[in-house]
């Protein structure tokens, strides 16, 4: 069983945290509230989301797992204007949901979650940096690097306590500095790791530009990037794997 | 089993430099491999996820591919151009990427066969806005799982296109080689290029072949049932069988001679021919064979592709005019003009098989009659090894001709005056010319026999592949506007060129030709690209001459685009053999 009534906005945040890496997934319906994990079928970057009970109008399960095609229930989403609310309820004799904003009514097919592939878990990574830095910032560093090259490098200089940005293309390059001053919070240690713009312009299009993003950031390692939406009731972490930088 | 190990077998091939070695390396992998896993992998080394008759399109280009090995690995994109370039092949320069890896994974994986050939099979069904995406995502998602080797194997399957010279001869034999040595019949004979194949068990994979198209069933089944098992296998209504083919007749009179001649029911000096040659109408228009099933119809074209949905009044037609249960009909599909009456245009038909438009629209402007002038299965009977009169008995039994649903026109002419007239009459009524057939042959599915003639008039065209192509200068230079033609040399089993083709087109058919020619490329020099050779052009010519500039020692003059031939695959193209007889008879 599974019935929730819930703001468009949250719901297509939610939903398009995780449309940026993957185009089917599970959602466990945990009786806290949703929580999906996914990666990329190239195996380089993960979603790990979670939104919570009170993120909900209404929310109540006994729990399960469904899978969805994530462009098929965003469509539906979209439907509706901001401020609108979206109903969904799970018809177990069909396996279809059941999806209601304001009169429309609709239903979307599910797909067998057996037949979506297995999430990961989670690698355990010590890493040894930590910088909190606003959504605006990554857009920014993320945009100018696109100008010049196909990947970026992100990293923490401890003597400067700076954190930075660089990335060079064949020809041109764009750094990016961002003092303790210009950082909500640094915690500095030993950090630089490149990684491939493809992926990370996705996930910038997901964060908030108003959000605090908290990064953890190691020495050739995945980057970690946290953020929440719906006023802290949803949180969202991704994780992208490095490039080997250039010898 | 992992792919890993198919991969290995492939590299095995591809480096094995005698038939003998390439027979037994494939035998000893159709042994390994399980039963879960042998009709996988009898498909995938020939690049295929699917029988043909399946229809599964993947829709992978070479660009769309590359795109995915740049994702997965992370390599300089020019980096990459340049090891294609200079490797020839997309697989190999993916084997290199994989080497040269730049991108890390979270997490990573093992690849198997089931699990790749799922894969594929899947990116056939993504449709519509943003499928392109999705297909280089999970392409991508097989490359970042894959070494080298696997990387080089799994882009050229996706791709289509194996290029580690295993034929579907090289499966039949090896098939016979790993499940059929056992039990040899008494006084069999070794098969050529097989270390212990016998000729009786190559026959009879060959035979199971092609009444089933398909190797997942043959394989199988000789691994289970042995010999028996294949001769067991019969045509099943419903699963397309491969086609008899003709060759063209050398003039009329010559004709009528060699196609007595060949099975040996005439005699060269003697007028043997007679009472034992049929001439028939030769219809332009869409080969099919009709399965009737009660009330279920399917028509499949010669290439195997599903065409009923295109023609519900022939499917109305064979309903109500076959009287049989059950049975398998041969013939050609004709459009009529619903106006004039008169047989439209190969090319007119056509648009009826893509169903661009309605087709209830086109069914009533465009009518179409299956002419049928074989017969290879009725309620339960396969008449396959029964003569030709036999089998035209059977289907002159079979059904009685509706609206839609007709037999070929047809004499057996007592002398060749008789025959001409025939042939005259065909021509007259707007039909390409006439076929002439032994009446006391058997059917040869997918052999083009010289059991069966065809005679058109003089200096038709020829269907030619395109091999290399060069975009235009000045106006059309965005297209490719000179495209090299390669007839077929099936002793080689590779194509040898005959000329240049620059005119003929109108801008709108060039544009769409230079989309799918760049869908086939393999090699890129500046502005010349070599292609898959798959197109298969119909280009009238003048005349031939000799030519020191093309492979095959011919170039043709004044050639020029007629059409496309949608119906034709490249090793039904013209022979680099008929190329030289034309230009002898000229």
């Amino acid at each position: 069983m599974f019935k929730a009534i819930v703001s468009a906005d949250t719901l297509e945040s939610a939903l398009d945290s995780v449309s940026v890496l993957v185009d089917e997934c599970k959602i466990n319906l945990n009786e806290d509230g949703l929580a999906i994990r996914a990666v990329d079928p190239a195996n380089v970057g993960m979603v790990d989301l979670s939104l919570a009970a009170d993120a909900f109008e209404s929310y109540e399960t006994d729990g399960g797992i469904i899978g969805v095609n994530l462009a098929r229930l965003e469509e539906f989403v979209g439907m509706a204007d901001s401020g609108q609310l979206v109903q969904l309820e799970l018809d177990e004799e069909t396996r279809k949901l059941h999806i209601q904003i304001e009169g429309l009514e609709g239903t979307l097919a599910l797909i067998d979650p057996d037949s979506i592939r297995q999430e990961p878990d989670l690698p355990d990574l010590d890493l040894s940096a930590e910088i909190v830095v606003e959504g605006r910032d990554i857009d920014r560093a993320v945009t100018a690097a696109d100008m010049v090259s196909d990947h970026i490098a992100l990293g923490v200089d401890t003597d400067e306590e700076v954190f930075y940005v660089d990335a060079e293309g064949d020809t041109d390059d764009v750094h990016l500095t961002l003092t303790r001053e210009d950082l909500i919070s640094l915690e500095a240690g030993e950090a630089r790791s490149l990684f491939s713009l493809d992926y990370l312009k996705d996930m910038d299009k997901a964060i908030p530009k108003d959000t605090e993003v908290r990064i953890e950031l190691g020495e050739e390692f995945p980057v970690k990037m946290h953020f929440e939406i719906a006023e802290g009731k949803g949180k969202i972490t991704y994780m992208l794997a490095p490039r080997i930088q250039s010898d | 089993m992992e792919y890993a190990t198919l991969a290995d077998y492939c590299r095995r091939l591809e480096t094995a430099d005698a038939d003998v070695e390439l027979v037994a390396t494939l035998a000893d992998l159709f042994r390994t491999a399980d039963a879960d896993h042998l009709p996988a992998v009898v498909t995938m080394v020939r690049g295929k996820v699917a029988p043909r008759w399946e229809g599964l399109e993947l829709g992978v280009s070479s660009s769309l591919t590359t795109d995915a090995v740049l994702r997965a690995t992370g390599v300089d994109p020019d980096a990459l151009e340049v090891e294609w370039r200079d490797r020839g092949d997309l697989g190999a320069a993916a084997e290199w990427a994989v080497e040269n890896n730049r991108q890390r994974t979270l997490v990573s994986g093992t690849l198997t066969v089931i699990g790749v050939r799922e894969t594929l099979r899947e990116l056939a069904s993504y449709e519509g806005h943003g499928s392109r995406d999705r297909k280089v995502e999970a392409l991508a998602g097989l490359v970042a799982d894959a070494d080298p080797t696997e990387a080089r194997y799994l882009v050229r399957t996706a791709l289509g296109y194996m290029r580690i010279g295993v034929g579907d001869g090289t499966v039949r034999d090896a098939v016979a080689e790993a499940f059929l040595t056992d039990d040899p019949e008494a006084g069999d004979d070794d098969a050529p290029g097989t270390p212990a194949a016998t000729v009786s068990g190559v026959k009879a994979v060959e035979r199971a072949a092609q009444l089933t198209n398909d190797y997942r069933v043959v394989a199988r089944t000789a691994r289970d049932e042995g010999i028996a098992g294949l001769r067991d296998l019969d045509l099943e209504l419903g699963r397309p069988v491969e086609l008899m083919l003709a060759r063209k007749a050398e003039g009329l009179e010559a004709g009528l001679t060699d196609v007595a001649r060949r099975d040996g029911a005439g005699d060269a000096d003697a007028p043997g021919w007679r009472g034992h040659v049929l001439v028939e109408t030769k219809y332009d228009g869409i080969r099919v064979q009709a399965h009737v099933d009660g009330d279920d119809v399917r028509l499949f074209t010669r290439r195997l592709v599903d065409v009923t949905e295109g023609f519900p009044e022939v499917v109305d037609a064979l309903r109500t005019g076959v009287g049989a249960e059950r049975a398998l009909l041969d013939g050609e599909l004709v459009g009529y003009d619903a106006a004039t009456g008169e047989p439209a245009v190969f090319q007119e038909l056509s648009r009826r098989v893509k169903r661009e438009d309605d087709v209830e629209a086109l069914a009533a402007e465009l009518p179409a009659t299956l002419h049928c002038f074989d017969c290879l299965h009725v309620d339960g009977r396969t008449l396959l090894d029964e003569p030709l009169d036999a089998r035209l008995d059977a289907l002159e039994t079979a059904f009685d001709p509706v609206d839609g649903l007709e037999r070929a026109a047809a004499t057996v002419p007592d002398d060749v005056a008789a025959a001409r007239a025939c042939y005259r009459e065909a021509v007259d009524a707007g039909h390409e010319g006439v076929m002439l057939k032994n009446l006391d042959a058997g059917y040869q599915p997918g052999r083009r026999v010289g059991r069966m003639l065809k005679h058109k008039p003089v200096m038709e065209p020829l269907d030619l592949v395109v091999t290399r192509a060069q975009y235009s200068e000045g106006r059309r230079s965005s297209l490719l506007g000179r495209l090299y033609l390669g007839a077929y040399g099936p002793d080689a089993d590779a194509f040898r060129e005959v000329g240049r083709l620059s005119t003929g087109y109108t801008d709108a058919e060039l544009s769409e030709l230079t989309d799918r020619l760049e869908a086939l490329v393999v090699d890129r020099d500046g502005r010349d690209v070599t292609v898959r050779p798959e197109l298969v052009l119909e280009v009238e010519y003048e005349e031939l001459q000799t030519s020191p500039e093309y492979g095959s020692g011919y170039a043709l003059r004044f050639p020029r685009f007629l059409g496309v031939r949608e119906d034709l695959g490249p090793t039904d193209a013209d022979t680099v053999d008929r190329v030289e007889r034309l230009y002898e008879a000229q």
